[in-house]
């Protein structure tokens, strides 16, 4: 006699293609969209404040209708500052992890895919470059060519090179001895053609996911080089700037240092949430059938 | 010497690394021989059979020809072409009239390209002359019986059987002479198996091609092969035709292998049987690779490699004392 | 109920997929008597990898057990909670698997693992690794002292296979069962770990439910064999019976297509066209009928019920008309 059972389901873990439908492949567009458009605000200027305008009569403002985000030391309106600082977070978290992540590309390929020897040596260089600290790393690079933006963009690239060769790398070696490699060299593909059109595409996800994944630890690098003066120089909006602000004065007002946070957390989130979406999204095999 | 193929004297070895007791330097590195002093003719248009079980070295063989390994010693021809030694440049445009298909139909597809792309990447590698690879694509699919609505699958949206069918459009594409299939109906249904060997015989015919056919499975090489030569710890044990070998096989490891096929009335059991358990050698051999296991070897065949010895027009067997020998 | 070691009951079990409901496994029901051994046959998508991960509770994606019991000499398995499940996998059932090379550990010696295996049993390390000893020796590894200490990959996959039935051995279970355990594996080999098996029946008495689509494996070693296509049973019965003059169409065109079964040499091999169609659930035809060459009209218009046919049961229209 067969009654039938209560629906009992094992491990129902639903992992399917994100979808467009997906809240949080939308809240990653929500925030990142945000970001972009403060960016492009600050562009044309149409901030309610000049973000460099000093009126010290006016400073530690709470947030009020006519200063959103209440003002700083120097009674600047911080959310004007926020604004603008977004174009460094921006510039400096695209074109440092872009360029790293590409590098790492092609360094990584080389490693994987060429001669042993040139793998021993490869690595030899990078690990002996990730023994010095960021810190001192980022003093000799300042030193060499004077704190400014594109120097924070060189000590990000610098110090998260070596994490993308080695992601790269492994992620070849294992690819290398696939037998869909194997099938491609007995077709006659060349390296280049094995690497640029099969090994790649397969790497691509994994390297993206950590790519926007290493993107808040780097705005948060560019906040510890500014107030160690290795980075932005003071006039200038950065939210690392405003960050170390808001530290300083916490015990004249909490505001500024919450302020500050703001657009760190949202960043962070928005492409964490990103960098989860594009595994899904990435994944060959979770396409419809 | 007209063979389309030809092997002779191959041998491959692989380093095995010092063995930890061994770290003297004037110690010298052991190797593991895969195939050793290996020959074989292929000619045009013809299915020889290469069997032996895992590890005897039988998709060394393959992979050496396609040049994914490189040979210690030996020559293979191509049309009289030396291949052994080739650059992996010089190599590449041999791959042209070679083709191989790999053992594992999924696997052996790059995951992220389409069916088109994948059947037509044979054209972008060569720089073919062939302008329409849309068009090509659906001719090579249709030549393998398959439609156009599989130009935009992905590899894992196939079935084994059709993954496999994308695998032997690729190896068609640049008309090759000869196709390695190592093992290629493994992990096939049984239901399946015959419609991959059924389009092989048909493209065979239609197209001329010699089929180097690498298999461990004796009932399904059996009625493709014209010839079967049988592997055992890289050395070629017997070759012959196949209604010879499998009547009178002149070796023993042939008659074990034999013996374990499985019956044509499936409720026929098969005799248990009690091998030797299977011990690496390293090293060049310097015996009958086989004496180990062998229910008839002598000091003999301990002591000295054996000498092929011809048991009928074609058929050879390397064994000092080869079965049938008395009756002939 | 307790003559059977293995009793499954009208199981049926469907998986979600981007909102449609696919049925794996439609009304299986089969059992295995104590002492014996039952075979499955089934090609690929015939549910059997399925039927095996539910009678472990091995988790599945997106399945959901529709109806049917699962009882494992006589525990209904599927209310059992964790730890008990846990308990009945480590004592009462145990599995050997296709790949032996992914089966071990690849970082622990064997002996180690064949110790660890044993951790339910109150008995000293010392007796522990003779017990292990014993075990390689029975499934006939040489200097089992001396593998003792070796690791898989020191191994071939025969022997490691043998590893996996001296595992099943240390357990002691009163089901083993076998997915598919020689597929990867030679032919000599082949019959040396059927003999291992049939020999692990004899001298234990556990019952053996082995999974394979190679019709000789399973005509070689079962009393009885159960042939599935596209998750329902179509043909059961005494394996002399069921291979000596199949019922369904399906078992007998697999019959046909099996190349050591085709006695003289051919150039072109028989095969079933088609492919396995998906079974939604609210399918009103034979499962088999796109593909079966003896269709007629009412194949395509009703289900066709189970028929007991002198101790076998086949689910085909044909046999209502004899």
């Amino acid at each position: 006699m067969v009654k039938p059972l209560i629906a009992h389901q094992i491990n129902a873990r639903h992992r399917q293609r994100a979808r467009l439908a997906d809240p949080v492949v939308w809240l990653s567009i929500f925030l990142l969209g945000v970001l972009a458009l403060c960016a492009l605000i600050a562009l044309l200027g149409l901030v309610p404040h000049d973000p460099y305008e000093l009126n010290v009569s006016n400073r530690f403002q709470p947030p009020s209708w006519e200063h959103w985000l209440g003002t700083d030391n120097l009674g600047r309106d911080t959310f004007s500052r926020i604004v603008y600082g977004s174009r460094v977070a921006l510039y400096i978290s695209l074109v440092g992890v872009g360029s790293a992540m590409c590098l790492g590309l092609l360094i990584g390929t080389i490693a994987g895919y060429g001669p042993r020897w040139l793998d021993n040596a490869i690595l030899f260089v990078l690990d002996s470059a990730r023994t010095f600290p960021t810190i001192l790393l980022a003093m000799i690079i300042v030193t060499i060519s004077g704190p400014s933006i594109n120097t924070i963009v060189a000590i990000v690239i610098v110090s998260t090179l070596s994490g993308y060769v080695r992601l790269v790398r492994t992620q070849t070696l294992s690819l290398k001895n696939r037998v869909f490699i194997q099938a491609e060299r007995s077709l006659g593909a060349g390296p280049i053609r094995i690497v640029s059109q099969h090994v790649i595409p397969n790497i691509l996800s994994p390297l993206l996911i950590i790519a926007c994944m290493d993107i808040p630890t780097v705005i948060t690098l560019e906040a510890g080089l500014s107030f160690l003066g290795l980075g932005i120089r003071p006039p200038t909006a950065s939210w690392g700037t405003t960050l170390q602000d808001g530290y300083a004065f916490i015990r004249n007002t909490p505001w500024l240092l919450v302020a500050a946070s703001l657009p760190l957390i949202s960043a962070t989130l928005g492409f964490t949430f990103l960098g989860e979406a594009l595994r899904d999204w990435l994944d060959p095999n979770l396409v419809n059938k | 010497m007209n063979s389309l193929l030809s092997i002779s004297a191959l041998s491959v070895r692989f380093p095995l690394g010092r063995s930890s007791y061994s770290l003297l330097p004037w110690q010298a590195d052991r190797y593991l021989y895969a195939l050793s002093n290996l020959s074989l003719d292929i000619d045009a248009g013809e299915t020889v059979g290469l069997i032996g079980q895992s590890g005897s070295g039988k998709s060394t063989l393959g992979r050496t020809i396609m040049g994914l390994e490189s040979a210690y010693s030996g020559s293979v021809k191509l049309q009289g072409l030396e291949l052994m030694g080739l650059s992996e440049k010089n190599y590449r445009s041999v791959r042209r009239k070679l083709a191989m298909i790999f053992q594992d139909p999924v696997a052996s597809l790059s995951p992220r390209k389409t069916v088109g792309q994948l059947v037509a990447e044979p054209f972008c590698i060569h720089k073919s002359e062939y302008k329409n690879l849309q068009q090509e694509a659906v001719r090579l699919l249709k030549l393998v019986g398959l439609d156009e609505n599989f130009l935009s699958a992905y590899p894992h949206q196939l079935s084994g059987g059709q993954a496999r069918r994308v695998g032997i459009a690729r190896a068609l594409a640049l008309d090759p002479a000869i196709i390695i299939a190592d093992e290629p109906t493994a992990g096939l249904d049984v239901s399946v198996q015959g419609e991959i060997i059924n389009l092989m015989n048909r493209l065979q015919e239609e197209l001329n091609i010699a089929y180097l056919f690498i298999t461990h499975n004796l009932s399904v090489a059996r009625h493709v092969c014209d010839r079967l030569a049988i592997l055992y710890a890289g050395s070629l044990v017997e070759l012959g035709p196949t209604d010879k070998v499998l009547r009178a096989p002149a070796h023993p490891y042939t008659e074990l292998l034999l013996r374990s096929m499985p019956h044509a009335d499936p409720m026929e059991k098969r005799e248990d049987m009690h091998l030797n358990q299977e011990e690496m050698s390293y090293g060049e051999p310097h015996a009958c690779v086989f004496y180990q296991s062998c229910t008839y070897s002598s000091n003999l065949c301990r002591d000295e490699i054996p000498a092929y010895w011809a048991a009928g027009p074609g058929h050879a067997s390397k064994c000092h004392f080869p079965l049938g020998q008395s009756v002939e | 109920m307790l003559a059977n070691n293995l009793d499954i009951e009208g199981l049926s079990i469907s998986f979600s997929n981007e909102g449609e409901e696919l049925m794996a496994l439609r009304q299986v029901s089969l059992s295995v008597p104590r002492h014996s051994i039952v075979g499955i046959v089934g090609e690929s998508g015939c549910g059997k990898s399925t039927l095996i991960s539910s009678i472990f509770r091995l988790p599945m994606e997106n399945a959901i057990i529709k109806c049917g019991r699962i009882h494992v000499n006589g525990t209904d398995v599927l209310t059992l909670d964790e730890e008990e499940m846990n308990r009945l996998r480590g004592k009462e059932i145990a599995m050997i698997f296709q790949d032996p090379f992914t089966a071990l550990n690849p970082v622990l010696t064997i002996g180690s693992q064949l110790i660890d295996i044993q951790y339910r049993q109150a008995i000293s390390r010392k007796e522990k690794k003779q017990n292990v000893i014993a075990a390689l020796q029975q499934v006939g590894i040489d200097r089992a002292s001396d593998r003792f200490n070796q690791y898989p990959h020191q191994f071939s996959g025969g022997m490691l296979q043998r590893i996996c039935i001296a595992m099943a051995l240390l357990v002691k279970p009163t089901l083993l069962v076998a997915d598919e355990p020689t597929t990867a594996l030679d032919a000599t080999t082949e019959l040396q770990i059927l003999a291992l098996i049939r020999e692990f029946h004899r001298s234990t008495g556990a019952s053996v439910l082995l999974v394979s689509h190679h019709l000789s494996v399973i005509a070689e070693l079962c009393d009885r064999v159960v042939v599935m296509y596209a998750g329902e049973i179509v043909e059961e019965g005494l394996s002399q019976d069921v291979f000596g003059a199949p019922l369904h169409p399906y078992t007998n065109l697999l019959m046909q297509c099996d190349p050591a079964r085709i006695k003289e040499k051919a150039r072109h091999l028989p095969s079933i066209p088609g492919t396995v169609s998906r079974v939604v659930k609210t399918s009103t035809e034979c499962i088999f009928v796109h593909r079966c060459p003896q269709a007629v009209s009412r194949c395509s218009e009703l289900v066709p019920e189970t028929y007991s046919v002198e101790g076998r049961t086949v689910k085909c229209h044909l046999i209502s008309n004899e």
